[in-house]
């Protein structure tokens, strides 16, 4: 067993006429809380995309508890562990919370007939979680706040029981006393061994619930602080 | 919250006061229109509308659109016709073949709206010109009569006091419901139209859906088709002209986003319904055909200006 929960390796990704990843190493520890900073364009979105299998990586490799993976889709890489919380939204907004959720796996019974029973109790366990109990499983996405949509997005992260989650800028779109709240979340999944990639351009969020950083510089690592 | 509630009921009942405030406005106005005949006829009238547009709502959810279904209809009923009169083909195997040919031809819009990327708009434009041209090929520009004794049925039967299409209307709706609302499938078409992308990272197959759902849209098309052939009992090769804009006028008056990810089958059969009972009303206060085309288009745009202002 590594001592990394998650360990990139030599990461390289090109693009027609840019090497925008050039050779990145990022570890993660198990319960951590790992930053990544850097300036627009130094390659912290095309290192999310790489490791939660929207982009293939040109070169290196990435290691999941010291097991060379291979993400074919976003969709494989949340099943084996890895899973990500968009910046924009992707949810969809015609569909039921607990639909979104449980999107390509909704519970099935007779007859392949969706089993709403079930589906309404598992979410109403995840929103317990984040003391959403108020929300109904049915409301539909497009009838919540922007705010309650960012936690349903991260609700249906956690859902599939990821070992690594990746949170890009997730704090665009929430008030201070979400954020606050958000942040208690986070340190309570950090207890049960969840380990996080928290991407950020605010330097005192970062300060504030960040382990460790990794600050990257034109498709580099360039170094890593501890914070604690 | 609650004046989000008070919006939907508006919104999911908007469309009910419309076509309940015409059943009255008709029914006050002339003698005939409650009559129990007249409104097992309207349910007629509408039923192959009906079947169409539970197809073309699946492919709406999914922000498509399919223009190609009223040329599908006469493209299959002038097919079916020419092989029961002309070849001597057993009526069922010439049903079933029909039925393919739809089906077939949905599938074509979908290959070429999800593998040549054609804007579904477009991709069924080119096949509604190529289904009718077709359907006069078939013909050679003439009808096709002397359709097989007991064909009649499927378009003119009757079960208990019930029209045999209007049953088939209901069994759609029924089906179309249940796999729109309890099932995977369904809700992928929600999925699809509402964020494609989402879906896509979802791990939902987008491409094998949207396929499905073009294909889908002609097996309808193809049953209505039938239906058709079998109540006017003879092959036209100019059967469905303009009926897939009737189709898309009752979807879209049914509440259904022209893009995509929203609306519901009950309003849909509302917005069927609605066609319907103008087209009878109107025939029966004696307003000619040009005017009730300008209503119908002034019904539309009343419907739909309504629900984006009470969306506000």
């Amino acid at each position: 067993m590594s001592e990394w929960i998650l360990e990139a390796k030599g990461i390289e990704k090109l693009f027609p006429g840019v090497k925008a990843l050039d050779g990145v190493d990022l570890q993660v520890r198990e319960g951590e809380v790992h930053a990544l900073v850097g300036e627009n364009g130094a390659g912290k979105s095309t290192l999310m995309l790489t490791l939660s299998g929207i982009y293939q990586p040109d070169g290196g490799g990435i290691y999941l508890e010291g097991e060379k993976m291979h993400f074919s889709s976003p969709h494989d890489a949340n099943h084996k562990g890895i899973s990500i919380v968009f910046q924009e939204l992707s949810l969809i907004p015609g569909l039921s919370i607990a639909e979104n959720i449980f999107a390509n796996r909704q519970p099935v019974g007779k007859f392949n007939m969706i089993d709403w029973d079930v589906l309404y109790s598992r979410t109403r366990e995840l929103l317990a979680l984040f003391e959403l109990d108020n929300l109904d499983p049915s409301t539909l996405v497009k009838e919540l706040s922007v705010a309650n949509q960012q936690l349903i997005e991260i609700i249906k992260a956690i859902s599939y029981d990821p070992k690594v989650l990746i949170l890009d800028e997730p704090t665009s779109s929430l008030t201070e006393h979400e954020v606050t709240q958000l942040f208690e979340n986070i340190r309570k999944l950090k207890k049960k061994g969840l380990s996080f990639i928290y991407i950020s351009h605010h330097l005192s969020e970062i300060f504030e619930i960040a382990d460790r950083v990794s600050i990257l510089r034109d498709g580099k690592d360039v170094s890593i602080i501890s914070v604690r | 919250m609650n004046s989000v509630s008070i919006k939907n009921i508006l919104k999911t009942f908007g469309i009910v006061i419309v076509l309940v405030v015409l059943v009255i406005f008709f029914g006050l106005s002339t003698d005939t229109f409650f009559k129990v005949g007249n409104l097992f006829n309207v349910a007629r009238q509408v039923s192959l509308l009906g079947i169409v547009a539970v197809g073309m709502t699946f492919v709406m959810l999914t922000g498509g659109i399919d223009l190609s279904v009223g040329s599908i209809l006469a493209v299959v009923g002038v097919s079916v016709a020419k092989m029961m009169v002309v070849y001597g083909v057993h009526p069922v195997a010439a049903v079933t073949a029909g039925m393919l040919i739809g089906t077939a031809l949905g599938f074509l819009n979908g290959y070429l709206v999800v593998k040549i990327d054609i804007p579904p708009l477009i991709a069924t434009l080119g096949m509604m010109t190529i289904a009718r041209g077709m359907s006069f090929i078939i013909t050679s520009g003439l009808p096709i009569y002397n359709l097989p004794d007991g064909f009649q049925f499927l378009g003119q039967g009757y079960i208990g006091v019930i029209p045999f299409p209007v049953i088939v209307m209901a069994l759609v709706f029924f089906l179309g419901s249940v796999l729109l609302n309890q099932t995977f499938l369904g809700r992928y078409f929600y999925a699809l139209g509402g964020n494609e992308e989402a879906a896509r990272l979802s791990g939902i197959d987008t491409k094998k859906y949207k396929l499905l759902v073009y294909s889908l849209v002609g097996f309808m098309g193809s049953i209505a088709a039938i239906l058709l052939l079998s109540r006017i009992n003879s092959g036209q090769p100019t059967a469905g002209s303009g009926f897939e804009l009737d189709v898309v006028t009752a979807v879209v008056l049914g509440g259904v986003s022209i893009s995509g990810g929203e609306g519901k089958l009950s309003g849909v059969l509302c917005g069927v319904l609605i066609m319907g009972v103008l087209s009878n009303g109107l025939l029966i206060m004696n307003i000619g055909e040009y005017y009730q085309a300008v209503i119908k288009g002034i019904v539309l745009l009343t419907a739909v200006g309504f629900d984006r202002i009470s969306k506000k």
